[in-house]
């Protein structure tokens, strides 16, 4: 790969970190108390961010509006689905917004907290958290330890999740070397994100070094869903339609999520018999 | 670490010993793949978290004919052993209830450190210790003690080979401690540490 590859490739990653998408944020008709109907709330969020971090102004917008006012119960559904908020809302847009309206209409519930279904989400550092946690699990597929992280300071946590919050590059860049792991990297992060039965499937695929630079999408694809038509089936990678001969190493170099993870969503899945 | 099969044999050798199926531990299969052990455990408190009775949660079985008191009530604590893909080692879920309502984070932390003063930290960062994740084959949500570092912590216990050690009784006597959860001794069999 000459220097002007890698420059590129750099230059990929700095606009999928750009990605930010709007939404249409409305309350659910049958939950509000008041005679007046609130207006939407609408605003832009960074695709590699979180749901829950709307929480508090989403809460703020629609409280007059609303009788019970339990704080952890607020949870976002589109179209009947619940939203689960422990995946980064690009990912979210990507598998369930599949008719591709913008801004992306999404709907808040106050009441009937689906228990079984999402965390609770009662502050930011449950956000934080569960981030940290799926980190975690990264670091120890690709390294088979998380001492990086456990050690990793108070500050630099904070430092890395306004990152990601605000979409800051740099700052995540320079965060992500205080927790650069020694050792040879074992297990590629791999996730595969569909829907079955009208929830989201959330599949970990990892994959060695080996494998990884071998393979390309579609034979990835082919090779861990041999009975989908991966040809017709919709791929998504952080909001692009990748080519199937994308090389899976450079997929991973550039589409990651701050998370570690490569999230490959499906949609329009079509089963073979 | 140790593989799946390997947690499944040691499930079935775990549930398989007389005084562990008197505690109550079922080995549950469901139906498409995917294998964990659960035990649910009940006690009666008084409403305002006067847990004295069950602070070492060694629970009585629950009768179902004793009329409750009014100003007591009943929680169930719903434990579950399953296997971790990405750490692989077991991983213990946990849910509670009190008449059916769910309990929060700090809720069951506080019910299952109630009176045991020097047991958790002061300033205990309650993340490190309960986390909220999707049950691995039943999809639903639970707490869980994560299990990051468990596979460290046995090597520290046992320089034998994984295979060959009762491995879900050795980590539960560990991690079971934290919930109450005690291991029968006769489940262990000493020549395997």
């Amino acid at each position: 790969m000459t220097n002007t590859d890698i420059i590129r490739d750099s230059e990929v990653r700095r606009q999928i970190w750009k990605g930010a998408i709007p939404l249409l944020i409305n309350i659910s008709s049958h939950e509000i108390t008041s005679l007046q109907t609130p207006y939407p709330f609408y605003v832009m969020i960074p695709r590699q961010s979180y749901l829950p971090t709307l929480g508090e102004s989403v809460r703020n917008h629609f409280v007059d509006y609303v009788s019970t006012f339990n704080k952890s119960d607020l949870w976002f559904e589109c179209q009947g689905e619940v939203l689960k908020w422990n995946l980064p809302v690009g990912v979210l847009f990507d598998v369930h917004n599949t008719s591709h309206n913008l801004p992306w209409s999404i709907t808040v519930h106050f009441n009937a907290f689906p228990t079984d279904k999402i965390y609770k989400c009662l502050s930011e550092s449950d956000v934080i958290w569960t981030y940290l946690n799926t980190l975690k699990e990264a670091m120890y597929l690709q390294y088979n330890n998380v001492n990086s992280i456990m050690m990793l300071s108070k500050n630099d946590q904070t430092k890395l999740w306004e990152a990601i919050k605000d979409n800051k590059l740099n700052d995540y860049d320079e965060t992500k070397e205080q927790f650069k792991a020694d050792g040879t990297l074992k297990l590629h992060p791999i996730r595969i994100v569909y829907e079955l039965n009208k929830e989201v499937k959330n599949e970990l695929v990892p994959l060695s070094d080996e494998e990884v630079k071998a393979e390309t999408l579609g034979s990835f694809l082919q090779k861990v869903k041999p009975n989908r038509d991966v040809e017709r089936t919709n791929v998504v990678v952080q909001g692009i339609k990748p080519s199937l001969e994308t090389p899976l190493d450079w997929l991973i170099d550039a589409c990651s999520h701050p998370d570690q993870f490569l999230y490959i969503c499906l949609t329009n899945v079509i089963n073979l018999n | 670490m140790i593989s799946l099969d390997h947690f499944e044999k040691s499930c079935r050798d775990f549930v398989s010993n007389q005084d562990v199926q008197l505690q109550g531990w079922k080995f549950c299969v469901v139906d498409g793949g995917g294998v964990y052990l659960n035990v649910v455990k009940r006690c009666d408190t008084r409403v305002e978290v006067n847990v004295k009775e069950c602070e070492e949660l060694e629970f009585e079985e629950h009768d179902p004919s004793a009329v409750a008191v009014s100003n007591t009530s009943v929680i169930e604590f719903d434990f579950h052993i399953a296997y971790h893909k990405i750490f692989k080692v077991p991983f213990l879920l946990l849910r509670a209830t009190v008449d059916g309502i769910q309990l929060g984070q700090q809720d069951i932390i506080q019910h299952l450190s109630e009176g045991k003063d020097d047991w958790l930290p002061k300033e205990l960062n309650h993340y490190t210790f309960l986390t909220q994740g999707e049950h691995p084959v039943l999809g639903t949500i639970y707490f869980y003690l994560h299990p990051c570092q468990t596979a460290e912590l046995i090597t520290t216990v046992t320089d034998r080979d994984f295979e060959r050690i009762d491995y879900v009784a050795v980590w539960l006597s560990f991690f079971g401690r934290a919930v109450g959860l005690h291991v029968p001794m006769s489940s262990i069999s000493n020549k395997k540490i």
